[in-house]
């Protein structure tokens, strides 16, 4: 957070060197699976992952499968383990999909944001400069324009695509990264052995990639684990605004506010998006947090 | 004379920044469908009223905003009127134009994002402190497990968990408006929660760093009592970070007016950007969007002054001490 704490973790860090008996990499490992919370939230989302991509296959039935002598369902139904909507659908099927779409814009979104904040960070970072002050005067003005704005603004013009969803949230998700990286850059770039690289006639490509690049990856690790939750968020957000992916393509959002209208008659159909929804990003969370204790990272500019 | 050449340089920056913003933004409608003057025929012409104002106001919108006007000159139109506060008709709402639109629902947005940010200071410090304080115990483990469930859940499903309980399980309160102090009720715990669950995480690791300083431990050994320690030395010190998160936290609680106000039908800010962005009201979402930075960008502003006023060591940072000789400024 302050000075006080980087002192900390550099004393810290040295000790371990010092009496290294176990890799870096499988103290990490340890120090995340100490942590209860972190391993079952890692867990769950590996199961996530593997129901979402199953989801064609494991979903019982198609996701706008209309049904009219079937509507209202309540959970238990016979074939309808959640019920049916308004509609007839299928609410666990529905959800599945859901599920598939949250992931599969939230992990695409998180890797454009990725690559973005990787180019501007880096350029930033390793050149300085001119060229550094002209990319955070960027990030600065993308700081104090507040992301949804924006995100609802690009999904105004470039309609209501999977694509544009995507775009939407990758730009207001990137200068974050860029910031953390940009500034890990800068502290490793006049350490001792990025020196002996460059004395030894190393391209500034390969300093770059080969020297500061690998030891930059732990706190871009933890942006990236805290950026997932928080690109699901946006996408039901925006599906819930009625700005997100276009119907039919199922999403959290659409279930939720679709729920809202049956709020007194069929509460089943808001609870059911609602309680996967808030695992989901409890899951998520606990596992940036453990990710974030295993590799000491203060991730201050996360709120 | 250092404060004010800092607010002077903070205030430019603010500007250009606005600016940028603006044009960002202006640029960028551009390239949706429909146009700024040409969008009201389809849009808001359906209405009676808004049929008359139509025919009344179209010859001057295409003047300005039609489609042989270069887009520079189009912005230029837009600036020229905005910044004397004038942002143009709304289509969506043919009735109000778009200043006393957002004169109407400024307020309501300001006064839930001011009473959910009470709310989360009233809730986070105390947790925090006392969660550092009983560090590892039950008491510890299960504040802090409650404070991520803040963190972890969006503030739109903390807005309908409420309305679960609340409204259809007890029926104690309104789903939904804006008729009185009841109606402010759920929207500004679900906008709250989130932060005081952010805020507690921060004000408790904070603490617990302090509370292991010289000048604590030499507190406690003079003989101060544990209350007196904590409120006279630790406190203070573990607020100051909460100042350095302030800034986003506000920007995410003017993205949760978004979602909270559709949720609850509150005419606040939030609402109509997002009406505007799904009628596609190019006046209206450009106000909110400026409205909306500005203010994001003056919280920033003064997160950064009460900063250095409660912490000196950062004056120099922010080339407010008088031995620091400023580079030229990045804008």
């Amino acid at each position: 957070m302050t000075a006080l704490s980087t002192t900390d973790i550099v004393l810290s860090s040295d000790t371990a060197t010092r009496t290294r008996i176990v890799s870096e990499g499988r103290r990490r490992w340890l120090r995340f699976s100490a942590n209860k919370f972190a391993f079952l939230g890692a867990i769950f989302c590996v199961l996530l992952v593997l129901a979402a991509v199953l989801a064609p296959w494991i979903a019982p039935y198609p996701y706008d499968k209309v049904d009219y002598s079937n509507i209202f369902a309540p959970p238990g139904t016979a074939g309808h383990l959640l019920g049916t909507d308004n509609l007839g659908r299928d609410v666990l099927s529905r959800l599945l999909f859901s599920l598939r779409t949250a992931l599969m814009i939230a992990f695409a979104a998180e890797l454009a944001a990725l690559v973005l904040a990787l180019a501007i960070g880096l350029a930033a970072g390793y050149l300085g400069g001119r060229v550094d002050q002209l990319l955070m005067a960027g990030t600065d003005i993308m700081f104090a324009f507040p992301s949804y704005l924006f995100a609802v603004i690009l999904v105004t013009v470039l309609g209501r695509s999977d694509g544009a969803v995507i775009i939407a949230i990758a730009v207001g998700s990137w200068v974050n990264q860029a910031r953390l990286i940009r500034a890990q850059v800068i502290k490793m770039k006049v350490q001792e052995y990025v020196e002996a690289g460059r004395a030894m006639g190393a391209s500034s490509p390969t300093l770059v990639l080969r020297y500061i690049l690998p030891g930059a990856w732990g706190p871009m690790l933890v942006a990236t684990s805290f950026g997932i939750p928080a690109a699901i968020m946006a996408e039901s957000g925006l599906a819930l605004l009625g700005l997100g992916v276009a119907p039919p393509t199922p999403s959290w959002g659409t279930m939720i506010i679709e729920g809202y209208g049956q709020l007194f008659n069929a509460p089943y159909l808001i609870l059911a998006p609602l309680i996967l929804f808030a695992l989901t990003m409890l899951a998520f969370t606990w596992v940036g947090d453990g990710l974030r204790d295993a590799f000491d990272v203060n991730n201050d500019g996360h709120a | 004379m250092a404060l004010l050449t800092f607010l002077a340089r903070r205030i430019a920056r603010l500007v250009i920044s606005l600016l940028i913003v603006s044009m960002l933004a202006f640029g960028l409608l551009q390239l949706a469908p429909g146009t700024f003057a040409g969008i009201q025929a389809v849009g808001g012409g359906s209405t009676g009223l808004a049929n008359q104002q139509t025919s009344g106001n179209n010859s001057a919108l295409v003047q300005a905003y039609g489609e042989n006007v270069p887009i520079p000159v189009q912005y230029w139109n837009w600036l020229s009127h905005a910044v004397v506060g004038d942002f143009g008709p709304s289509y969506k709402y043919p009735q109000s134009d778009v200043t006393e639109i957002i004169a109407q629902a400024l307020p309501v947005t300001a006064s839930l994002a001011f009473f959910a940010m009470v709310l989360a200071l009233a809730i986070a410090i105390p947790v925090g402190v006392i969660s550092a304080v009983r560090r590892g115990t039950w008491i510890d483990n299960s504040l802090m497990f409650v404070s991520t469930l803040g963190v972890a859940i969006p503030n739109y499903l903390m807005a309908i968990i409420l309305v679960l309980v609340f409204s259809v399980g007890l029926h104690a309160l309104p789903t939904g408006g804006w008729t009185g102090p009841q109606s402010m009720i759920m929207p500004v715990i679900a906008l709250g929660a989130g932060m005081a669950g952010v805020f507690a995480r921060y004000v408790r690791s904070s603490v617990l760093e302090v509370l292991d300083e010289e000048y604590v431990v030499a507190a406690r050994a003079r003989g101060g009592t544990p209350r007196a320690v904590l409120l006279r030395h630790v406190l203070r010190s573990a607020i100051m970070p909460l100042v350095t998160v302030a800034g986003p936290a506000f920007a995410g609680l003017i993205a949760g007016t978004l979602f909270v106000e559709q949720i609850f039908g509150i005419p606040g800010l939030g609402q109509y950007f997002t009406q505007a962005a799904i009628g596609r009201d190019m006046p209206l979402m450009m106000g909110c969007t400026v409205v909306f930075a500005a203010i994001l960008m003056a919280m920033n502003v003064i997160v950064d002054l009460v900063y250095a006023a409660i912490d000196p060591r950062t004056r120099a940072g922010l080339g407010l001490s008088h031995e620091t000789k400023r580079k030229a400024a990045v804008a």
